[in-house]
This record gives structure tokens, C-alpha cells and sequence, in this order.
């Protein structure tokens, strides 16, 4: 599209005043400011008019009639490697509003992200791409998974994979310390690896190393990894997933605020469910899961070691106040995909064993020497998800990939985080209003990953757009039947190129690659 | 020589001004963070790290917080700018634009005065409404009337023009003489014409006391009609025996935006009000002007039936006597200033003494009319903006409200930082980018490359509100930098930098 070989086009088009004529929409602009009704006025890509535009002409003119226009909402946590190859467009993110991601988060992103980089911008994206630089992605290229501490040379060349990261063009760090082997590090490894980073600014974000009875030191952790580092902090789908902690997320959030007081740049993000979604190996001790799969079944062979593993996770589980694993509902498993939406006390019993602890710490080992399993969790409080979503620096951001339609049991957030929040969290129940809503979906999250020209509606910046009626938007996506794109996104423009007309996608491609921003 | 140096060195500059290490409160209600801005030529030229950029100019912020410049949007400043041009009240409470013409009350020759300000230097940009009162008597004096279809079609005329020459749209004024005359039907009319080019309706509402639910459903009803965006004017409730009634007024306005209405609000930060003494008489008694006021005045039977609607006025509101009103400016004797009417009359008749008062030439007065838990309410609100409804003050001379001094560091000192009403980032968000919105300010209101530096830089556990009601002559303290298109008061008293703001449709 941006080199159109029709020359008759390009003296066509440049009769109109405008590419893109939006008139008469509610414009929702992402700062956070009430909605105020204006025609804009899109062209070459960037947002070139809004204001009353009667007399003015475009290629295509969209008619909002009273829908809201927005800025297209930017998910910062994502996990879109693997997905993104095979349906570039993104389409469950393009009709759920995201006009742009941000991946590589929980540590893992591809190490060398300049050549991936340049091989997604190829295959000509739906959506704008962004990506973190990995902490677990470059320990596994210096350390493997071992379970062990990183030596000064190991650090070295960590640090020197990050910043190669960086100058590809990483918006920043993350982290996944609850992963192997990202598990294995301590601070001051994350630290160092911050500072790497640091020099081009950026932001740290972490799934922190716990977010049950130990999150406060976790989030002490993570704001010193970004402070020490000079990286603005962004804690990764904040919660409270310990049933015991159910309501602790007051003590939290004001942990958060008082860094803020003292002068840290910490941000949180969440996505608007009370299940969890991860893999089955968060439910074993971390040391099992060193060194690789033929390790691990080795460790499962021994008697001894496999007793040692059986007692800890009861332990695990004890500690998270749940009774047995109904609350862990498997997702994805290809070896039996009739497991796939049940949990792993129904698994047990399928498996025609008794109902026990023990039975279905079993299950669960041999599922895993299956190969494991991708999960989802019943873990977290609606008190605690309303309280973090009315706290006023929580960003929106899905947690999801990019899906194959019809594939596995995926967490619905893939498909449905922001029109959940739009008709859950707004139209229902009023927990946000309509235009706070949409701050946290665009302009929030658009500071903190420095997108400096994006996530609101102003003359100049990049047409990422949405239109769409809020009394109508709805997520349809659910924990028994996630495949359900999202309804009501009518329109979704991404760079000026309309990807979703009367709310079906095109086959145009408007996205790109976002690198990282000088700061 | 110095001079040939100075040139050089500003040539090698890459920036006016660098303002490093700031907490950037950027105006979007977002988060603060860190960063150094620049400035060029009046304008925001980058905001990030900025390390080894070259400025002529450079502030160490040392972590405090820089926020876009303060959007006034209403005020009445029309009648003192010109006389106090540094209107260094607005300027030391952090104020970087006013929109003055609020309450129907404005320049009648829009052009006229943008043109003179132009070759004057301020410290604050200007934008102005035409008012309805003002154009209003131009045509029908004080005439307690509907107008006729001529004198329509002339303030039609009237305000047309006034939009043609930039106006930001129309106000109105009518619990004022002679707004309080006009019929709905002639504000939806001259509403249109603002309408057509791309105004705002801005209403000091007709009562904002025991009818105030009409009061908003008449101005909504105005916006409905005319297809204007409405701004309700610093909204509160005003009798006591009314105090509590924000919910459902905010309810009232929600309402409205579900129908598709485009519906903001101001509020400046205090309980009491301030406004001619004449509001305690009913308004009939002003009727054609002053000289038939004072025909009634003259008249035994009608004073005596002046003076009990007075007291059963102030009844209806709930009050026992008028010591909740201070007089703060009267001419004919300045030793009143201070003193309530109560006090004034001394165990005399209250009415009595406020018709004597009005006699000798009336004045302004204080009124301590609102409850504490509804003006926090508005507060909370995200559709309710801060402003002042104050005006250029003479240092010392009188005793005007002190909302003219502290209306935006009082909300940053009580509101934000002692009694947690509201977080900082808010609180800035409806004193810049949400009056920018609503009266289409194009590049300000935000900190954001290409616009306006319109900034102020301060430590918001210091920024603290001097002015009272007792003392109103003392600025605000803790606005430690404050500039206008990048142009600051390099002496602490010249005016500098502040523009006209012509209205583009």
C-alpha cells in the first residue's frame, strides 16, 4: 500500500481532502477527557483533521452516526511469538480494537529480534508490532535451563545479548521469574541485565517472582530491578492468585504508591478475568524442571526424587488454599485433546482413578511426562480484579496470543479482553467510565512504552483508530467456548489502512514493526 | 561585543530552554514520569532523556513537577486585563490562558478587543465568548420583555459577528440583569447562530439554589435545540436548605450525555460565592434600569413589599439572617468591606440595610453558601473542570474573592494533598486538557512536542493557596516557573507572552 504502483491512484487520491473521512463520532481520545463529537480526517497514515469538516472530501467516508472513535487500543502484554507467523493480520487482537502489541513478555521473546523483526514486517502485519527483549530468552542462549547462579562471564554476555536486543530495537526488559530458568536468577543477575537495557531506556516489565504470599517482595524486587536499572517499571498482570490472600491487593497497590511517591516510575497492567492462564509446570517445584525434558523424566523415574516432587506440590497447593486441582482446567493438550476444558480433578477421574490428592498429584506428573500441558487457573478474587482495575495506573493488556481459530482451549483474553472490559467493567457494572476505560487501553499504556505518537486522538499522530458503539460491544469469547471473536469493533484502522469495515476484517495490512523509540 | 557572544553562543544551542529532571504531569490524567523537556521557539520541541542537548536557558526541575499551564476558562477579566496586563494573580496560581466573557457579561466588539490586546504584552493567552446580556442590552436596554423578531434578528447579527471575529461561543448570565428577562426560546435561538461556527454554550445557569434542576434541564435543553456543546458554569448548590443535592444534579448531566449531548461543567474551589449584593433582591425590582430602581426605592408601599420579599427569599433558602453574606467592595463606604450584613445592620432590618446599601451604589459580596461535601463531589467528577470565576485584580484594592488568587493551588494544596479528594494527575487534568477539549484550544493543555510551552513547573507538597476570605491579597506560593509560549516574567513582573486566541471554527 505505501508504494502503490498505480500512479492514476495516487493522482486520484490526491484530489480528496482526506484518505479517510470519519464524521460526526463521538471522539473518545484516550486521554481520559469526556467525549466531545467531531468529524477526523485520516491521510497518508497519520490522524490530519478533527474538527467540523463539512465541506471537506475523502476516498472513503465512514459515517460514525454517534459511535465512539477511539485511539486502537495498545496491549502491552502479549505473547504473539509462534502465533503472529502463522496469522500475521492478528485477527482475534484487530476485531477485539488492538491496533498495536507489545511482546516478548514473562522473559520470553525471540533472541534476535532484529532478523525477527525484519521477517514478520515482511509478511505484511494486521496490527503494529513491538517487542521486549527476553531475561529467560537470553539465559537460555548463555546458560541453558541449569539451575544454577550466573557467573561474571555469564552476566557479560547476557548483557550483551540485552543490549543487542535493545539497539534491534526492544522497547525494553522482561522477565519472568516464576519460569525456568529465569526462576534461577537472582536480583542482582536481573539487575545487571536492567542496566544493559537501561542505557536506551525503556521499561521493565516483570511477571514478578511471586504473586501470592511473597508479591510484596516481589514488587520490591521488580521496582528495584527497574529503578537500579533506569527503566520505567511495568508489573505484568497484577494480581493477588493466592485464594487466602483474596483482598490483599489494597496493600499492594499502595506499595506501588508509595515507590510513586518516592520518585520510581511503576505502572501495573491486568486483564479483567479471575482465571489464570499459564502452563502445568508452574504446579511443580522449579528445581524438577531444570535441564531439559530428558532431565525431568529422569527425575520422574527416580523413586526418591519423584517423592520429593509429590510432597512439595502438595505443599504448593496447601499454600494456595485450594482444597484439590479443580481450580486447574486444562487448556491445551494435544496428546488428548478430550482433556482439553477440564480440569485435572475431572482428568483424574476419567483416568478411572479415586478422587485424592495424591491421585491427581499423579495425573498431573504424567501429563507432564507427556509433555505438559498449557492451563487455566481459577485463582484470583473479583474483589481484587474490581480493585486493580479501578486503580488510576492500571493499563488494560490481554496476556494472549495470537490465535489459531478453533485451536485448544485457549483463556478467552485472547479474544475478548478489551470489549470485556468495555461491556463488563463499563456498561454492566460501571466499575470505570467509558473514557477512563479507554485511557488505560491507549494513552496509559502508550506513555509508558514511549509509543510517542500513538494512543490518542490529536492531529498528527498515527491513524490507529476504533469505531464501535459502546452500548454494543461485547466479548463473546468464554472459558468453555473461547473461540468467539469479539462483536462491535465496526471499524479498526491501523496506520490509516482500514483492517475491519462494518466489522468484518479486510485483507489489507496495515501494521508494522515499532522499535523502540530514542529516549 | 557581549552581544556578538551571546548570539554565538545561542546559535550553538539546540534549545531556548532545557527544563531537566521533571516529573512530567502531561495533562491526560496519566501518570507522571520522568523526563527533560525542551523548548524552541515557543513551542515544545522534545520531551525524553535529552542528555548533551544545548539550551540558552537551562532549570534543574530536581524532581518537581512539570504540568501544562493552567486553562482558566472562566473568568471576567475583561474590564481589569488592560489595566493590569501582568494579571499576576492568574499568573503566581500557575494560569497560562483565560476565556474571559462568562455570565452573558463580555466585550460587545469582539474584533475591537482582540485587536487592541494584540499590541499590548499579557501574561496569559485570552479567549473570550460574546455575551448574551451584553449584546442583549445593546438592543433592549434592561427591558423586561421578550424580544420582538427585529431586535432578535439584531442580536443574532450581534452575535455572529462576535463568532466571526474569533468568540469561543456564547454566554449567558441569567440570574443577571438583563439576561434574567430572556425566555428560552430567544438563548436557543442566538445558540444557533454560535452553533454555526463551532461554539460552545457556556450558562451561569437562572437559579442555582431550589430550581437548579430545572436551571440544568433549561441549559441542556438550550444545547439539545441550538445542537451546541454546553459548559455549566461553575456549578454548586447555593442554599443551604438544598446542600446535598450534587448526586443528583451530576445525574441530571450524565443523563444527558447518554442521549448523545455534549455536556461539561466548571467549579472554582470554595464554599462560598461572589457576586453583586443586588441577587438578594428579586429581580423585578431592576426592571428598565436603575433610575426606575430607584423610582421603586421612592416609593414607601413598594420598598415595604421589597423588603419582605427580600426576608422571605432568604427564608425559602433556609437561612435565619444574612450573616452569611460579606460585603467586599462598596464605594460609598469602604469601611464596610469585612463586615457581614448582619453586622451592618446591627440589630436594625437587614433588608432595610441591603436596599440602603443597593442605594448607595450596591456592591460585591461574599456568600457562604455551599456544603463542603457537595463542592467535593463535583470535584470527583471527571466531567467537572476547574476554574476560577475571578478576574485581573488590583493588589490590595478591595476585597474580592480569593478564588481570583488560589483557585488552582487550593485544589492542589487541600484538595490533592491533604484531604485526598482527588490524585494529583487528575486534578491537573481538569485544569488543562479537558478545558482544552471542550473550547478546542488546539496544542494546549497537554505536554506534547509541537505544542505551545505553555508550562509550570512546581513541588506539589509545597504549592500552597495564600489568598482568603478575611485576606485575599496574597498570591499563591509554590509556582516556581511559569511560562507562556516559552516566555517567562524574566523580572517577576513584566508581562510576557501571552496571545489572543482566536476561535477557529
Amino acid at each position: 500500500m505505501r508504494f502503490s504502483p498505480f500512479v492514476l491512484c495516487a493522482i486520484t487520491a490526491a484530489a480528496a481532502d482526506f484518505d479517510v473521512l470519519i464524521r460526526q463520532a463521538k471522539v473518545v481520545d484516550g486521554t481520559g477527557n469526556p467525549w466531545f463529537i467531531a468529524d477526523v480526517g485520516v491521510k497518508d497514515g497519520r490522524i490530519a483533521a478533527i474538527g467540523r469538516l463539512a465541506g471537506k472530501t475523502a476516498d472513503r467516508e465512514i459515517d460514525a452516526r454517534g459511535r465512539a472513535l477511539s485511539p486502537g487500543f495498545i496491549d502491552v502484554h502479549t505473547h504473539i511469538e509462534g502465533g503472529i507467523e502463522k496469522i500475521p493480520r492478528g485477527d482475534n487482537y484487530l476485531l477485539d480494537g488492538v491496533t498495536t502489541v507489545v511482546t516478548g513478555n514473562c522473559g520470553g521473546s525471540y533472541a534476535d529480534l532484529g532478523t525477527w523483526f525484519s521477517r514478520i514486517d515482511q509478511m505484511g502485519l494486521g496490527l503494529n508490532v513491538a517487542s521486549l527483549i527476553g531475561h529467560n530468552t537470553v539465559r537460555s542462549e548463555v546458560m541453558g535451563t541449569s539451575f544454577k547462579k550466573a557467573t561474571p562471564d555469564e552476566i557479560k554476555k547476557m548483557q550483551e545479548l540485552v543490549e543487542k536486543g535493545m539497539r534491534d530495537g526492544a522497547v525494553g526488559f522482561s522477565t519472568g521469574l516464576i519460569y525456568i530458568p529465569g526462576t534461577y536468577s537472582d536480583t542482582s543477575e536481573v539487575v545487571a541485565l536492567s542496566q544493559a537495557a537501561g542505557k536506551f531506556g525503556g521499561v521493565y516489565a516483570s511477571h514478578m517472582r511471586d504473586e501470592g504470599p511473597q508479591v510484596m517482595e516481589a514488587i520490591e524486587e521488580a521496582i528495584k530491578a527497574g529503578r537500579e536499572g533506569g527503566l520505567r517499571v511495568q508489573l505484568s498482570h497484577f494480581k493477588i492468585d493466592n485464594r487466602r490472600l483474596w483482598g490483599k491487593s489494597d496493600q499492594s497497590i499502595a506499595l506501588v504508591e508509595k515507590y510513586r511517591t518516592l520518585g520510581v516510575d511503576v505502572v501495573v497492567d491486568q486483564y479483567p478475568y479471575d482465571r489464570s492462564s499459564t502452563n502445568l509446570g508452574i504446579t511443580l517445584p522449579s528445581w524438577a524442571l531444570a535441564d531439559g525434558s530428558m532431565a525431568i523424566a529422569e527425575r520422574l523415574k527416580s523413586a526418591e526424587t519423584r517423592a520429593r516432587i509429590v510432597a512439595e506440590m502438595k505443599e504448593m497447593l496447601s499454600v494456595k488454599g485450594q482444597p484439590d486441582y479443580s481450580y486447574a482446567a486444562v487448556a491445551g493438550f494435544r496428546q488428548e485433546p478430550a482433556y482439553e476444558g477440564k480440569t485435572i480433578s475431572d482428568i483424574n477421574l476419567m483416568k478411572g482413578r479415586e478422587k485424592s490428592i495424591d491421585n491427581e498429584v499423579e495425573t498431573i506428573l504424567e501429563l507432564m511426562a507427556a509433555g505438559g500441558a498449557q492451563m487455566v487457573y481459577r485463582s484470583m478474587g473479583e474483589s481484587d480484579v474490581d480493585r486493580i482495575m479501578k486503580y488510576a495506573n492500571t493499563a488494560i493488556a490481554s496476556d494472549g496470543g495470537v490465535r489459531e481459530f478453533g485451536v485448544g482451549m485457549p483463556h478467552p483474553r485472547s479474544y475478548g479482553t478489551n470489549a470485556r472490559v468495555l461491556a463488563e467493567y463499563v456498561r454492566k457494572r460501571q466499575v470505570l467510565t467509558l473514557e477512563d476505560a479507554v485511557r488505560r487501553m491507549t494513552s496509559l499504556p502508550a506513555r509508558t512504552f514511549n509509543f510517542r505518537d500513538r494512543g490518542v486522538i490529536r492531529e498528527g499522530l498515527a491513524a490507529d483508530l476504533l469505531l464501535f458503539d459502546p452500548a454494543k460491544v461485547t466479548d463473546l469469547s468464554t472459558y468453555e467456548r473461547p473461540h468467539q471473536y469479539t462483536v462491535g469493533f465496526d471499524f479498526v484502522l491501523v496506520n490509516g489502512t482500514v483492517m475491519v469495515a462494518d466489522g468484518q476484517l479486510t485483507d489489507a495490512h496495515g501494521g508494522r514493526v515499532l522499535r523502540h523509540l530514542p529516549e | 561585543m557581549t552581544t556578538l557572544l551571546l548570539t554565538a553562543l545561542a546559535l550553538a544551542a539546540d534549545y531556548d530552554l532545557l527544563i531537566t529532571n521533571a516529573r512530567v504531569v502531561d495533562g491526560s490524567g496519566n501518570p507522571w514520569y520522568h523526563a527533560s523537556v525542551a523548548v524552541k521557539d515557543g513551542k515544545i520541541a522534545a520531551i525524553g532523556r535529552l542528555t548533551g542537548a544545548k539550551a540558552t536557558e537551562n532549570i534543574d526541575a530536581q524532581g518537581r513537577v512539570l504540568a501544562p499551564g493552567f486553562i482558566d476558562v472562566h473568568t471576567h477579566l475583561e474590564g481589569s486585563i488592560e489595566l493590569h496586563p501582568d494579571a499576576l494573580n492568574f499568573h503566581r496560581d500557575g494560569v497560562t490562558t483565560v476565556i474571559t466573557g462568562n455570565c452573558g457579561s463580555s466585550h460587545l466588539d469582539v474584533a475591537g478587543f482582540f485587536d487592541r490586546i494584540s499590541r499590548k504584552q499579557f501574561s496569559v493567552n485570552i479567549a473570550t465568548f460574546v455575551g448574551h446580556n451584553t449584546v442583549r442590552r445593546e438592543i433592549m436596554g434592561a427591558q423586561k420583555r421578550p424580544a420582538t423578531p427585529a431586535e432578535l434578528d439584531r442580536m443574532r447579527a450581534l452575535v455572529e459577528k462576535a463568532m466571526q471575529a474569533g468568540a469561543v461561543g456564547l454566554s449567558t448570565g441569567l440570574e443577571y440583569i438583563p439576561g434574567t428577562f430572556a425566555p428560552t426560546d430567544e438563548i436557543i435561538e442566538l445558540a444557533k447562530v454560535a452553533s454555526k461556527y463551532g461554539g460552545v454554550y457556556a450558562s451561569h445557569m437562572r437559579d442555582e439554589g431550589e430550581k437548579v434542576i430545572e436551571a440544568i434541564e433549561e441549559t441542556i435543553n438550550i444545547g439539545r435545540q441550538a445542537k451546541i456543546p454546553v459548559e455549566i458554569s461553575h456549578i454548586k448548590q447555593d442554599t443551604k436548605k438544598f446542600w446535598g443535592m450534587s448526586g443528583k444534579m451530576l445525574e441530571v448531566i450524565e443523563s444527558a450525555r447518554r442521549e448523545g449531548l455534549d455536556v461539561t461543567v466548571d467549579q472554582y474551589p470554595y464554599i462560598a460565592y461572589s457576586t453583586g449584593i443586588g441577587l438578594l433582591v428579586p429581580s423585578w425590582a431592576f426592571a428598565g434600569g436603575d433610575g426606575e430602581f430607584r423610582k421603586r426605592l421612592a416609593d414607601p408601599a413598594t420598598r415595604a413589599k421589597l423588603r419582605q420579599e427580600i426576608l422571605e427569599m432568604n427564608r425559602r433558602k433556609a437561612y435565619d439572617d444574612f450573616s452569611y453574606v460579606t460585603i467586599a467592595n462598596h464605594r460609598a463606604n469602604p469601611a464596610l468591606i469585612g463586615q457581614t450584613i448582619t453586622q451592618i445592620a446591627n440589630g436594625g432590618d437587614e433588608a432595610e440595610t441591603i436596599l440602603k446599601l443597593l442605594e448607595a451604589g450596591g456592591g460585591q459580596g461574599v456568600f457562604k453558601a455551599m456544603s463542603e461535601a457537595d463542592v467535593e463531589k463535583f470535584l470527583q467528577h471527571p466531567l467537572v473542570a476547574v476554574a476560577s470565576d475571578g478576574s485581573a485584580v488590583e493588589f490590595g484594592s478591595g476585597q474580592p474573592h480569593p478564588r481570583s488568587y488560589g483557585t488552582n493551588a487550593r485544589v492542589l494544596a487541600r484538595y490533592v494533598r491533604e484531604r485526598g479528594v482527588i490524585r494529583l494527575e487528575e486534578a491537573i487534568r481538569k485544569m488543562t486538557s479537558l478545558p482544552a477539549a471542550r473550547f478546542n484550544l488546539k496544542g494546549r493543555g497537554l505536554i506534547a512536542e509541537g505544542y505551545w510551552a505553555d508550562l509550570v513547573l512546581f513541588d506539589p507538597n509545597k504549592v500552597t493557596d495564600q489568598a482568603t476570605f478575611e485576606k485575599p491579597h496574597q498570591y499563591a506560593s509554590g509556582f516556581d516557573v511559569v511560562l507562556v509560549n516559552g516566555k517567562s516574567q524574566s523580572d517577576g513582573k513584566s508581562p510576557a507572552g501571552g496571545q489572543g486566541l482566536r476561535h477557529q471554527p
